[in-house]
């Protein structure tokens, strides 16, 4: 992580001027200003700083125009939730989420068609000709919403009381589509302390993947080549 | 489980540990890479471009019709505008040095004293202090964003940047750089307003005495303190101001917040409608006629003069001329439709207001052949205007200019009437444009045709002409008004004539 101890000397009474800009765009896209958001977008320099950030996690992985396209993809994304009530208490976070998870999926779909190139065969799980794309939308859909299901299934398993009431709130905010939800953020709503989230989080999904596995979910495959610098920060070792 | 969901559920898992993820120190991160390691100008343009891109395709697949809108405008233009924007706020980015300190003075008994509550910038407090400096000792802000285009060019000519006296200039349009129009800031217009009530709204200034907020004001209390328009005490009121100022403990973040509030954050204020204005000042003049109702003209100019000077009009007293003769135009218009076609009065209020402007280009035109003079010669004619103007059926007010030709054109004037008939506003929008434009065309042919003939009839009877209908008073005279406009063209037909003496050459 580098260091930011310039800007926190700069706003330590407060916030910094770039994160001024960002309220700003927030506000904007809140009064449906699309181009007043940009401004001071740009304004704040957030978007230099993200497009930098992504180039230098995926250099030689992703070519400058993906990494332009993952960035306007999470400003438009956040523009539209914004300016449509959704809980986004902070723009910078939720657009890097959304640059930095569209860049992940781009690798992976790089990843697999490659790996399907290798193998010179069609994977089984590939898109079925016979399968017209509203079918396989709303199969996609069925299954996300069976996911969800199983998932709240499990949870009585994982504890009770806290860790229950925020995985659920983590999992509520997933089916709404929301793309950041801070510990702060659930811990204000819940009233625990932003740390005590992180625990109970660290501490849910744990057992909630144990108890995925008992009922026969097998665990993601790591795909080659992705790190995720920023997991690290947010789960503290129980 | 019977129905594999192992591929969703993963993706759940994942989609809830990021939605889920503190990434504020990350987000600090990327807005100090982005001051530090900002794009080039190019890749910033190349990345707006595309993120303005998506985002209308986004509008466009959501039917979001505001931000498609607001995203309508000249792709280029925008991002020249915000790219340039980006650049001058990189450089208020630059730590402050060490600064002198503007004391702010008391003035009329007042002491400078703390702001209590502290005003509230952007969502953040700052610690300002109220007392007076004299308006000399204010610099002009010269990073001010209206400046931009003049500073650049100023410094292209001139090869540094401008003094605090050139920058005066400049703001009140006094230092001619080409393509600037005079005045742009309407400074003058300002310095009026001030003249009469003082500077209403502290400007704010940094702890040395530049500003932060206000140069159009500051700017406009120099104009009446080296301008004659304005008289002793005016100047009185422009030689001190009243200032909020920052205090030596304020942050970097501090000024950004003002700056960010005043200029980015709209202050949701809204002048009147020309209509009410215009409404007030009609009502003072009347006021006044009604105590002096002998006044005559040189009088009634003094009197104007008067109500100009209240309503900060400026000195002369074009602007409540204009706004007596509107506000006469549309009580007309209102009485009509009241009382003649039985409608609601405040219905017919609201579409005076709507329509106040027109008011104006109805006014003009009062000799022979314009618009007001067509009108007041033909009641039908000017109870059809109102009508159109009613349900909103001439499509912009350049019509009204076209009206002094469709007065006698029954071709045209069957168009308007139709257009009055007819129920859907955008076909009646059509058919009074196809009646101006008959009634253009037909006047056009009506100036070029015939020409010989006209001028053989009309100089045969000049020439016959007795000598006593040209002197003044005699029964039957020409009017002295009718023989200046003969003077005029006469004059006219000598400039089109060959200075060798013959009219070969006139085109």
């Amino acid at each position: 992580m580098a260091d930011t101890a310039d800007l926190r000397e700069e706003s330590r009474d407060g916030k910094s001027t770039a994160e001024a800009f960002l309220e700003v765009a927030r506000q904007a896209a809140a009064a449906g200003r699309p181009d007043r958001m940009l401004a001071a977008l740009v304004a704040s320099r957030y978007l230099d700083g993200l497009t930098r950030r992504l180039e230098n996690d995926w250099r030689g992985r992703l070519p400058r125009s993906e990494i332009e396209d993952c960035v306007a993809i999470a400003v438009d994304g956040a523009y539209d939730a914004v300016a449509h009530g959704r809980l986004v208490r902070n723009l910078g976070a939720w657009i890097w989420k959304v640059a930095s998870n569209k860049a992940i999926d781009r690798w992976t779909d790089d990843y697999q068609l490659r790996a399907v190139m290798e193998s010179d065969t069609l994977s089984d799980s590939r898109a079925d000709p016979e399968i017209d794309s509203d079918s396989a939308q709303r199969l996609a859909e069925y299954r996300a919403k069976e996911a969800s299901r199983v998932a709240r299934l499990l949870l009585p398993r994982i504890g009770q009381g806290q860790i229950v009431d925020v995985m659920t709130m983590v999992i509520d905010a997933v089916e709404q589509g929301l793309e950041d939800l801070s510990p702060s953020a659930i811990g204000e709503t819940l009233a625990l302390s932003a740390s005590a989230v992180r625990s109970l989080l660290s501490r849910g999904f744990e057992r909630l993947e144990r108890e995925a596995r008992r009922e026969g979910i097998t665990l993601p495959e790591a795909v080659p080549g992705i790190v995720r610098d920023d997991d690290s920060e947010d789960c503290e070792e129980l | 489980m019977e129905l594999d969901v192992s591929s969703e559920f993963n993706r759940l898992i994942a989609a809830a540990r990021s939605v889920s993820r503190e990434v504020g120190e990350t987000v600090s991160d990327i807005l100090k890479r982005g001051l530090e390691q900002p794009l080039a100008r190019e890749e910033a343009c190349a990345l707006l471009t595309r993120v303005v891109e998506v985002m209308r395709e986004g509008a466009a697949r959501r039917g979001d019709v505001q931000a498609a809108t607001a995203l309508s405008g000249d792709m280029d233009a925008f991002i020249k505008s915000v790219t340039d924007e980006r650049e001058r706020v990189g450089a208020l980015h630059q730590p402050s040095s060490a600064r002198p300190i503007l004391e702010l003075q008391p003035f009329n008994g007042i002491q400078p004293h703390p702001v209590r509550p502290s005003p509230v910038f952007h969502e953040r407090e700052v610690a300002v202090r109220e007392g007076f400096v004299r308006t000399k000792d204010i610099q002009l802000w010269d990073e001010n964003e209206r400046l931009d285009i003049h500073l650049n060019q100023f410094r292209r000519t001139h090869g540094r940047g401008p003094t605090g006296d050139e920058l005066l200039d400049i703001m009140m349009g006094q230092l001619p750089l080409p393509g600037a129009t005079k005045d742009q800031f309407e400074i003058r217009q300002l310095a009026q307003s001030i003249a009469v009530n003082g500077v209403r709204k502290p400007p704010i200034i940094d702890v040395d005495g530049t500003l932060l907020d206000g140069n159009r004001r500051v700017t406009a209390c120099h104009l009446i303190l080296n301008s004659e328009e304005f008289d002793a005490g005016e100047k009185r009121r422009a030689e001190w101001v009243q200032v909020w100022q920052l205090t030596e403990h304020a942050t970097q973040a501090d000024r950004e917040s003002v700056i960010v509030s005043l200029n980015f954050e709209p202050d949701y204020k809204q002048d009147w409608p020309e209509y009410v204005k215009a409404r007030k000042v009609h009502a003072e003049w009347q006021a006044m006629l009604a105590l002096e109702s002998r006044a005559n003209s040189v009088r009634q100019r003094d009197l104007k003069r008067q109500v100009s000077k209240k309503f900060a009009l400026g000195p002369d007293t074009h602007h409540v001329t204009r706004y007596i003769q509107m506000v006469e135009l549309a009580d007309e218009f209102e009485d009509y439709h009241v009382s003649e076609r039985t409608r609601d009065r405040y219905e017919v209020k609201h579409k005076a207001e709507r329509y106040f402007q027109y008011f104006d280009e109805l006014g003009k035109g009062k000799g022979a052949g314009g618009v007001n003079y067509s009108l007041n010669q033909d009641e039908p004619f000017k109870h059809l205007v109102y009508d159109l103007l009613f349900e909103g059926k001439f499509s912009n007010w350049n019509k009204i200019r076209d009206l002094k030709y469709v007065a006698n054109n029954e071709e045209a004037l069957a168009f308007l009437r139709e257009a009055r008939d007819e129920h859907n506003v955008d076909r009646a929008q059509s058919l009074v444009d196809d009646g101006c434009s008959a009634a253009r065309t037909a006047r056009a042919i009506e100036r070029s045709v015939a020409g010989n003939k006209r001028i053989e009839v009309f100089v045969d009877w000049l020439e016959g002409a007795p000598v006593r209908i040209f002197r003044p008073g005699a029964p039957d005279s020409i009017r002295p008004e009718n023989l200046q406009r003969l003077y005029r063209a006469l004059k006219l037909v000598e400039s089109y004539l060959d200075p060798s003496g013959t009219n070969e050459s006139v085109a």
